[in-house]
């Protein structure tokens, strides 16, 4: 994995984990605005730095397969314990 | 439904072969206290909860958990997948290489396999969710008498965060038991 790559990983990962730990937090505060609105800011973040790092290095979800790609890049690019 | 995410929810690397460290961190991946019984726990109480706050709460760290059951499974992979036998034989490691090779399996740090009889439903709210807490707490002192086991400064980075996570449940577990108190104590009229 190239740093370029780990860098991003990284980041999405710290969005991946505000998200958790947001909405077990909004489990039990449903009614807190500001971490609503915060959930919301992260999770469009996400989907944006993750669509972006699929294209890129390989799809993070099965749906994220890349139409351009003439290989069935989910099971040809490496899992996460051989990274 | 459940949809994979190829990705681990926080990075983890080692420093280097440790068999004997993978034997013992594999109490979190089929221990009593491990990532699969809090994992089962949790989305195994889930259908019964009386309120759809709870049963949220109980997917949604259900669901964490197994990440994290990947993230220790991550840890002993790559603490074993360049030992040699010799390696292997002096960390311990010997006899689950005659029953499984290098591949994991749910055990506890004395290769006990792992049993439902670690985790119980009781179709009570109170009961379960002290059971959750308490599980939650075991979890956080299984992860701090691993964090004495080593000073492999990536592992310890990776038992710092899972300690953390663990702390956090028990506040929302315990957030949650509050409100189902409220909710039960709350008088009703018809």
């Amino acid at each position: 994995m190239t740093q370029e790559q780990s860098a991003l990983m990284l980041r999405i990962q710290q969005l991946g984990l505000t998200m958790d730990d947001l909405g077990q937090y909004l489990d039990t505060h449903p009614a807190d605005s500001f971490a609503i609105e915060r959930y919301q800011m992260t999770a469009e973040q996400y989907k944006k730095l993750s669509m972006e790092y699929s294209a890129a290095y390989g799809p993070l979800l099965q749906m994220y397969s890349t139409a351009d790609s003439d290989t069935w890049l989910w099971a040809e690019t490496a899992f996460p314990w051989n990274d | 439904m459940w949809i994979y995410e190829k990705k681990l929810q926080y990075p983890v690397s080692v420093s280097g072969t440790n068999p004997q460290l993978a034997k013992m961190l594999l109490s979190q991946y089929g221990g009593p206290d491990g990532e699969l019984s809090a994992a089962l726990r949790y989305l195994n109480q889930r259908y019964t909860m009386p309120t759809s706050r709870t049963q949220g709460l109980l997917t949604d760290i259900g669901t964490e958990e197994l990440a994290h059951l990947e993230m220790i499974a991550t840890l002993a992979y790559k603490l074993t997948k360049d030992a040699d036998l010799d390696e292997i034989i002096a960390g311990s490691m010997g006899g689950s290489f005659v029953d499984h090779g290098k591949g994991l399996f749910y055990v506890d740090a004395n290769s006990n396999p792992w049993t439902a009889t670690y985790i119980q439903n009781k179709n009570d709210p109170i009961a379960d969710l002290q059971e959750d807490m308490a599980a939650e707490q075991k979890a956080r002192a299984t992860y701090n008498h691993l964090m004495d086991m080593t000073d492999d400064p990536r592992v310890l980075d990776v038992l710092r965060f899972l300690r953390e996570r663990e702390i956090v449940h028990f506040q929302r577990f315990g957030e949650a038991l509050v409100q189902v108190q409220e909710t039960y104590s709350c008088r009703k009229v018809f």
